[in-house]
């Protein structure tokens, strides 16, 4: 009897989860468990030795080609990654801006040098990346931003500020948007930076959110000089790198959220099981069984669209703005979520996330106050809305 | 690919769509609509020959037995085009039905009938009262020697006036059992409701001492009803999903050329955004109806649990998608005239056909031991 090539397909992947799940046993040990009650800067630490582990044995960076030491892993297998993930309960990597953002615009237009120089300490965690576009009156409408540099010889001299940069004031490294021309329409005088974030003259200050942490920085640049080697594309083609960096962003950060989605549905459920609603388990109860359901069915339709659109990426397309109906859906999603575990905790709502009474350490708490920035962060759903709008349904822009 | 659909199954969404532009155009649909069963025998003759009768029937009795993910692209061409009649209660439902739990002798004369195109079918399961559960049913059979005679009411029942055999869920001695009344049997009256999806026809079936045939003992009943509702779920979803499609292209199409205040609606945010959530319920839509055929393709421990969530998602999103699309179309979009409300009327005609949202949404979570 042979076997289709589905079938042999399906056994190598079979083999693929096998060997993930066996490795995964044997290495997420308790050092591994990020507690509620860390400072980021201690998470991070975490993540940075659980990246490196990840790294040592070949589980990071799977997608990508085996020449820049990834596996061309398969989109199932991808899928399969994430879903073991989230199954030992592996803690997040390091370099969600590494591996997410700036390695996947280096891979697409990067030069091979930038490639060999940076891909491989991205996938160890040995280089911690950020991300510097928005501004503080360049939040949405991007493109209209003001940093500027200036070629001076051999080097790029930045002056400016950025904000709401994650990962900020621990990264090694930045892709920073800057204008280079100011004499032609905002999209057509910018570039794009690899900017080393010890350079003398870049300095960051922590931006503390609503939920009373600083996860975000606010960055400055001050005569910061950059080797124009550290020119990602063309000079004032910027905006198109730009681009590049947020379809992967809103299209492949996907895969990530979804193993925090899984994860939370079950604490969801639990919750349910715990929290009382006239005398009896909230799980009993009809309507909250109907909203469970619902987060049920949303969270597995987002990994199947996600999953589905993959498909075409990985077919050889640039993820399109098809990525923006996937960010609009997982962040007003977790919106949902998390507004469920809220109305569930009864009086303990009432609870700020530090507070020691609060149930599950306050992680409920946290995450409803941190949902908020969902639909802010990474494009806003208005901006997302304009997108899908005017780029897939076709429909006329704004005014016309 | 996973969820992702071949060659053949993109070239059958085609050529389901040139058959209805050719043979179904907009005034062939009103025209069937107006008929007492919305019925067209020359039609559904002309669907036959493409073998499209076939795709839920096993080869054993002259099917074709396609993949479920291939009879969900050919029940989504359908739901795009509107297409009348009682396709849906015949291959949807009543084939999977037969397929589970007739006898050899019962699937070989109604399976290899619909196959060929000569016989329409039906499932009889609701009543006028208790819901969607199977417990609630009054319906009785008596057996005398050997035969069995059936007394009672099914409600809901789809497109029986154009049945050849309906298959009827009645208590025998107290135990759920399945039977077979042909057409034309002593002491059943169809009587035809009048649905708010003006393509098919709900009915009331009145039996009265009508002589049936008892399917096969040796299934588990409750086992094969459950699986012919999850393939009719599955079927319906997929209409819905082309239905959905539909709205959108259409809602699109308009807010493109509509000029109102000097600009084209399509232009205006409250316009738009509305259409941007029906796009995003749209794709949501089709990844569980293509879960759900998965499921029944590949994984049949999932199978409850992929067509609950389809056809709790799709009845909810395309009637939302029937909000939008009327919404969208303005004064026209309330017309009798417009095709918009059609659509909008199948929607909310399916929201509850073969179970509602809530009532699958709780099935959902009792599938996964929640």
């Amino acid at each position: 009897m042979t076997t289709s090539p589905q079938e042999q397909q399906a056994l190598q992947d079979e083999a693929f989860r096998a060997e993930l799940r066996a490795w995964l046993t044997a290495h997420v040990t308790d050092a591994f468990r990020e507690q509620r009650t860390m400072t980021f800067q201690e998470k991070m630490a975490v993540r940075r030795a659980w990246q490196k582990t990840l790294f040592e044995s070949g589980w990071i960076g799977i997608g990508w080609p085996r020449e820049y030491g990834g596996r061309g892993a398969t989109l199932t297998q991808e899928s399969i990654y994430h879903e073991e993930m989230a199954r030992a309960r592996a803690p997040l990597a390091a370099n969600v801006i590494g591996l997410n953002m700036a390695g996947p615009t280096l891979l697409a237009v990067g030069t091979p040098e930038q490639k060999a120089r940076y891909l491989p300490k991205i996938l160890s965690a040995e280089e911690i990346w950020c991300q510097g576009f928005s501004e503080p009156n360049a939040g949405s409408d991007v493109a209209s931003l003001q940093t500027r540099a200036v070629r001076e010889g051999d080097h790029f001299v930045v002056n400016g500020q950025k904000v709401w940069t994650s990962y900020g004031y621990v990264a090694d490294f930045c892709i920073l948007l800057v204008r280079t021309d100011f004499a032609v329409p905002k999209h057509k005088g910018l570039s794009y930076l690899i900017v080393d974030m010890r350079s003398p003259g870049v300095s960051t200050r922590p931006l503390v959110q609503m939920t009373g942490e600083a996860e975000f920085a606010e960055l400055f640049f001050d005569e910061v000089r950059v080797p124009v080697e550290n020119l990602v594309g063309s000079l004032n083609q910027g905006w198109m790198v730009a681009l590049t960096t947020l379809m992967h962003e809103r299209a492949t950060l996907s895969f990530s959220i979804i193993v925090l989605f899984e994860q939370r549905l079950q604490a969801l459920i639990e919750l349910s099981r715990r929290s009382t609603l006239h005398g009896a388990p909230a799980l009993n109860d009809a309507q909250a069984r109907q909203r469970l359901a619902r987060l049920y069915t949303d969270v597995k339709t987002f990994k199947l669209n996600t999953m589905r659109q993959m498909a075409t990426v990985g077919q050889g397309h640039l993820p399109g703005p098809e990525g923006s109906l996937l960010k609009l859906q997982w962040s007003e999603l977790n919106q949902r979520l998390v507004e469920l575990a809220f109305e569930l905790e009864g009086p303990y709502s009432s609870l700020a996330p530090d507070s020691v009474e609060a149930p599950f350490e306050g992680r409920w708490q946290y995450e409803y106050l941190r949902a908020r920035g969902n639909t802010i962060e990474a494009g806003t759903s208005e901006v997302q809305r304009n997108i899908v709008a005017e780029r897939v349904l076709g429909l006329p822009r704004q005014g016309a | 690919m996973y969820l992702a659909l071949n060659d053949e199954q993109r070239l059958l969404a085609q050529t389901v769509r040139s058959f209805i532009q050719k043979e179904l155009p907009a005034s062939k649909v009103r025209e069937m609509m107006a008929t007492q069963d919305a019925f067209d025998e020359h039609l559904w003759q002309k669907m036959a020959e493409q073998g499209w009768m076939s795709v839920t029937v096993p080869s054993e009795f002259g099917g074709m037995a396609e993949s479920w993910l291939t009879v969900a692209v050919l029940f989504e061409a359908f739901g795009w085009g509107m297409v009348p009649g009682p396709f849906l209660a015949t291959v949807g439902f009543a084939a999977p039905l037969l397929s589970a739990a007739g006898s050899a002798e019962q699937k070989s004369r109604w399976l290899s009938a619909i196959a060929e195109g000569n016989c329409r079918a039906s499932v009889a399961y609701l009543e006028p009262e208790g819901g969607y559960a199977f417990d609630s049913i009054r319906t009785t059979a008596s057996e005398t020697s050997g035969s069995y005679r059936l007394s009672g009411t099914k409600m809901f029942v789809l497109d029986a006036g154009v049945a050849d055999v309906v298959i009827v869920a009645a208590k025998e001695a107290g135990a759920l059992s399945l039977f077979l009344v042909e057409k034309g049997a002593a002491g059943m009256t169809v009587e035809t409701l009048h649905g708010m999806d003006l393509s098919r026809r709900l009915t009331r079936v009145t039996l009265n001492q009508t002589p049936a045939q008892k399917m096969d003992t040796g299934k588990d009943v409750r086992q094969a009803l459950e699986h012919a509702l999850n393939t009719a779920s599955l079927a319906l979803s997929a209409e819905g999903v082309g239905g959905m499609q539909w709205i959108l292209d259409t809602a699109v199409a308009f807010a493109k050329s509509r000029e109102q205040y000097g600009h084209l609606i399509g232009s205006y945010q409250g316009v738009a955004y509305p259409l941007v959530d029906r796009a995003l319920d749209l794709t949501s839509a089709r990844s569980a109806v293509y879960n759900a055929a998965y499921a029944f393709d590949h994984r049949p421990d999932e199978i409850c649990e992929a067509a609950s969530m389809a056809k709790a998602l799709v009845s909810d999103s395309y009637r939302q998608a029937g909000y939008t699309g009327v919404q969208t179309l303005g004064g026209i979009g309330f017309t009798w005239e417009h095709d918009m409300q059609l659509y909008f009327r199948r929607a909310s005609g399916s929201w509850s056909l073969f179970g509602d949202p809530i009532w699958y949404r709780e099935r959902l979570l009792q599938s996964l031991q929640i």
